[in-house]
């Protein structure tokens, strides 16, 4: 079942698209990264799902419910961290929670004392007392505590400690696994290789890759590292081997498709030391915007 | 209309309707301890008004001074600076009910949850009259208590209807402040064409008291429907005034409802 379903969305301010035809789905249960440089309308096609801007073209639909027409419906239903959360500086951590409780019901108020314990934060303070990460904190807690069937984080754990981004994913898989449905924006690669099942990746407003982590991994090969107690021996008329950098006793190189051949060849070798990875979503990154 | 909103704008923005509350008090609190010596001498004051130019007259709303508590502070205060007083709080608080939201993007949590933009704008509204009926209690109505402790003659039906009259006023400038408030990025943007229209309006009701071939101009006025001396002297608020108040604040609201909907809030 689809959660989200975007079609054909555009996005113009004055003459120039932030998005431009944009599609792409979300299934119940995915844990969805939505990956691109700063400018690539990652954050525009958010603002639009949550109603605060309209398309120019196209749809979103959020369980079956338009976006822009039944917002109000599809928001009881949406937890929403915004890249830079920005709330009342007056108020304490206790007051926000207190003030979504009165909006969202009494049910939410057992759930955000569980999370502002996990995340250590302190419900007295006032947010203008409190570091950017803690802010951050509090804007996650507002979004999980709801229990939302589908959660909307644009880049979530920028200013988290690592510690705390571990605690986040940890949070973020058991929202996963009790049914929830997350969107991921993010530029942090790792966060999303080990987090994401399905990624789509956007460019200057238009979608470039809609895909499965495993699928462009395979789709884009493996590194390969190799030591060689004898002289190195010779990858290049292999096909599909790039980048190829030898000496006279090491090969670095980018392999596509099938290892066997490479591997028939280091089976010949006196190899010391080798090293075989997956292409990271980085060199991924950074081919496709080559 | 949620009273969890309304509560929320109140608490947030209480500074301001104290501060301007305690203003409006310390003018009257001036004006009663000063009265009995102006009592002694209004026969002079009279004679000095006379002698003012009408245009003078005219723009500080000076007009049917009388020997009265009410008259004195309907002439000395309630005609000009009371609503300059009503302008710049109510001016203020339309800035920072939406506008100010947008500018420092706090509205983006609010529009996050599940709430009607309808909802917001009508909440924050409703708290502003809330605000408004506030003021006017501790900066107008509070003549009548005063009057009885310094034993002064007041005539109750002139306090109440000044204090109703002035609320239809602040109410005019809250709906044309949240109108702005709903079309504007910054909170200066609000004060300034709020401002702008109000200045532009007492111009014009000036114009057209002291030019007659400009006289219909007064109608395009807010203040030509507001006249605190006529108020305490006639024990009265006319009918087309309240209509037109009436009629003001229900259109711009609806336009600021509209443009509050439709807009795109980059937040």
């Amino acid at each position: 079942m689809d959660i989200l379903e975007i079609n054909n969305l555009s996005k113009r301010f004055g003459s120039i698209y932030a998005l431009d035809d944009v599609s792409f789905s979300i299934k119940k249960g995915d844990i969805f990264g939505f990956l691109g440089p700063n400018g690539a309308g990652k954050s525009t096609t958010i603002r639009i799902i949550m109603g605060f801007l309209k398309a120019t073209k196209g749809n979103v639909s959020v369980f079956g419910l338009d976006s822009h027409v039944q917002s109000v419906e599809i928001k009881k239903q949406i937890g929403y961290v915004p890249a830079d959360p920005i709330l009342y500086q007056d108020w304490s951590v206790n007051e926000h929670i207190r003030f979504l409780t009165k909006i969202r019901g009494k049910q939410i108020k057992t759930r955000a004392e569980e999370l502002k314990k996990i995340l250590e934060l302190n419900g007295k303070k006032k947010l203008k007392q409190l570091s950017t990460g803690n802010q951050q904190k509090l804007a996650i807690i507002l979004a999980l505590s709801i229990e939302p069937s589908l959660l909307i984080l644009d880049e979530p754990t920028r200013g988290l400690d690592p510690l705390l981004r571990s605690t986040f994913h940890t949070l973020l898989r058991e929202y996963r696994d009790r049914g929830g449905t997350v969107l991921l924006s993010s530029h942090d690669l790792s966060e999303v290789e080990d987090l994401c099942n399905k990624i789509v990746i956007i460019h200057n407003g238009k979608l470039i890759q809609d895909t499965t982590v495993s699928h462009l991994r395979a789709k884009h090969g493996h590194k390969v590292k190799a030591h060689f107690q004898d002289h190195a021996p010779s990858f290049s008329d292999i096909k599909g081997v790039e980048d190829l950098i030898t000496t006279t006793h090491t090969a670095v190189f980018n392999t596509k498709g099938n290892l066997k051949p490479v591997l028939e060849i280091l089976s010949h070798s006196k190899v010391g030391d080798l090293e075989i990875s997956s292409a990271s979503l980085e060199d991924i990154f950074e081919e496709i915007y080559k | 209309m949620s009273f969890t909103l309304i509560l929320q704008a109140l608490k947030a923005k209480r500074m301001l309707w104290i501060v301007y509350s305690i203003i409006g008090l310390g003018f009257i609190l001036l004006y009663v301890a000063i009265f009995p010596s102006i009592q002694g001498q209004s026969a002079d004051y009279d004679k000095i008004f006379a002698s003012l130019p009408k245009g003078l007259v005219l723009a500080l709303n000076i007009s049917n001074v009388e020997p009265t508590l009410m008259g004195y502070l309907s002439s000395k205060h309630f005609g000009l600076i009371w609503l300059v007083i009503i302008i710049l709080l109510v001016v203020t608080y339309s800035g920072f009910a939406i506008a100010k939201e947008i500018e420092t993007k706090t509205m983006g949590f609010l529009l996050s949850q599940p709430i009607k933009r309808v909802n917001l704008y009508l909440s924050r509204f409703t708290a502003g009259i809330i605000g408004l009926v506030v003021f006017i209690c501790i900066s107008e109505i509070i003549v009548w208590p005063l009057a009885k402790i310094c034993n002064y003659t007041i005539d109750v039906k002139g306090v109440l209807l000044l204090g109703f009259s002035g609320l239809l006023f602040g109410i005019s400038v809250l709906s044309l402040g949240f109108m702005f408030s709903a079309l504007s990025s910054t909170a200066a943007k609000v004060s300034a064409l709020s401002g702008g229209i109000l200045l532009v309006m007492y111009a014009a009701f000036i114009a057209s008291s002291l030019v007659p071939s400009l006289d219909k101009l007064k109608y395009l006025s807010l203040f030509h429907y507001i006249s605190p001396g006529a108020i305490i002297q006639n024990d009265s608020v006319t009918l087309s005034s309240i209509i037109v108040f009436i009629v003001f604040s229900f259109t711009t609201t609806l336009i600021g409802i509209f443009a509050f909907k439709k807009r795109q809030v980059l937040v």
